[in-house]
């Protein structure tokens, strides 16, 4: 009977030590795995951006933005769509290769368009944030700077449309090769945007306005700052972060319009 | 000596009648416990319900931050999560959203089976859970973000957010379901030993 009863006691001990190791060593198990997974996709990743790293480094590496209320922020000299004298200012911090950015233009800038925009109630500046992990992204910008130099605001617009037309936003959404081509298909020169393109004249002007993105708190696409316009260009802007319904914009929008 | 030898033959008899009883057995005889207590499925339909909301808010903090410091009104929140949702389905594409949604489902079974079990018992039997919490945890990283590097796994350093991995986050989800089906099994089979389910 002594027997039994320590055989059954050392067996139950023998039994929850083994399924203790077991449990601990296949969580320490995944856990490991894991996180040598997450090191080889960020190794990969840096290894595939290296050459690209000159706008990368100005990015911030950290993803969650502070969001303590409305900050001083800066349309800078970027392109402005609708009146200039326009009473609000929303600022678009934009990446062609976002997918977001792109659900932004297709479902929801028209109707701000429509409400906001063309009543002269808001004007949209469009200032860039291409992210170092879509790899057309900043060169897209720099080629609707180039369209802008050519044609004024006008043609930025109708070349910022025109790439969100065709990119399928994916980081590599539209050929590099292309941009020359959008530009001759809007009676603009294909070739002075490539030759832009090519003196790399606006990469400067892109990476001040990533650096502005990160000083505002701004690390993710697309991300809006919305405030009372100013004519020295810095306003107060209230931040909205992603591809907001029509309603969230509308909120921010009409509680500036309603402010004194 | 023939008796000391029926000793010891007797644990190891039990083990193999044990190890009859599949692990899937193991499961459904805890989930059919479950099923006939209506107050239990109402239990793991409101985990399951507030923790897909949670795993999606907490993935795209930013954006729901910075519509709540505009307005609190509830319509609009809620707007603005069917638009996330919405968007990840689209963008993302369907399985990131039923993943998370079956992640939110196994937490949501694996903590009402747990409230069961102590309330039944009087015993918590932390052990068990251990899967379970890493389960719950891990899905929080799983839920696409809805605007480019916004999602969570910044917290953990990494600069681009979901998009920098091959499967845009759905590792996160995948590794949680493991993680929970492990848990579910463990829970069951406590519940098995002390005598819940047959």
């Amino acid at each position: 009977m002594a027997t039994k009863k320590s055989l059954t006691i050392q067996d139950l001990f023998s039994k929850i030590s083994k399924v203790n190791i077991t449990q601990i060593l296949v969580v320490l198990l995944i856990a490991a795995a894991f996180l040598l997974g997450v090191l080889f996709t960020r190794v990969q990743y840096l290894e595939e951006n290296v050459s690209n790293n000159s706008a990368a480094a100005q990015q911030p590496s950290q993803q969650v933005p502070e969001q303590t209320g409305p900050k001083e922020v800066s349309v800078d000299d970027d392109a402005i769509l609708g009146d200039k004298n326009a009473p609000i200012t929303m600022i678009e911090f934009v990446d062609y290769e976002c997918p977001f950015c792109k659900r932004f233009f297709d479902e929801t800038l028209p109707q701000i368009k429509k409400e906001y925009i063309d009543t002269g109630k808001v004007k949209l500046v469009m200032r860039d944030l291409p992210l170092d992990f879509h790899q057309n992204a900043h060169k897209e910008s720099q080629a609707a700077e180039c369209a802008r130099e050519q044609g004024g605001n006008t043609a930025y617009f109708k070349y910022h449309d025109e790439i969100f037309k065709r990119t399928t936003s994916n980081g590599t959404g539209l050929a590099l090769d292309q941009l020359a081509v959008i530009a001759n298909d809007l009676g603009l020169s294909g070739s002075i945007l490539q030759s832009c393109l090519d003196s790399g004249k606006y990469k400067a002007e892109v990476d001040k306005d990533l650096a502005d993105a990160s000083a505002y708190g701004a690390t993710g696409t697309p991300s809006f700052f919305i405030g009372k316009s100013s004519s020295s260009g810095k306003f107060q802007g209230t931040i909205l972060v992603g591809a907001q319904p029509f309603e969230s914009f509308k909120a921010a929008l009409d509680a500036e319009l309603n402010k004194k | 000596m023939p008796n000391l030898l029926n000793l010891l033959k007797r644990p190891l008899t039990q083990s193999l009648i044990k190890n009859k009883m599949s692990k899937v057995s193991y499961v459904t005889a805890a989930i059919s416990l479950l099923v006939h207590k209506p107050l239990y499925i109402i239990l793991t339909g409101v985990l399951a319900v507030s923790l897909f909301v949670l795993y999606f808010v907490l993935n795209n903090f930013s954006v729901f931050a910075s519509i709540a410091a505009i307005s609190l009104d509830p319509y609009l929140l809620w707007k603005v999560f069917v638009n996330q949702v919405d968007m990840v389905w689209e963008i993302a594409g369907p399985i990131s959203v039923l993943v998370v949604a079956l992640v939110s489902l196994l937490a949501g079974l694996n903590i009402s089976l747990v409230i069961l079990r102590t309330k039944k018992t009087k015993v918590f039997v932390g052990r068990t859970n251990i899967f379970g919490f890493f389960g719950i945890f891990g899905g929080a990283f799983g839920a696409a973000c809805s605007a480019c590097n916004t999602a969570l796994i910044g917290l953990l350093g990494v600069s681009g957010g979901l998009a920098v991995f091959p499967l845009r986050g759905l590792e996160f989800s995948l590794l949680a379901l493991v993680l929970l089906v492990f848990s579910l099994y463990y829970i069951s089979k406590s519940m098995f030993e002390m005598g819940m389910t047959k």
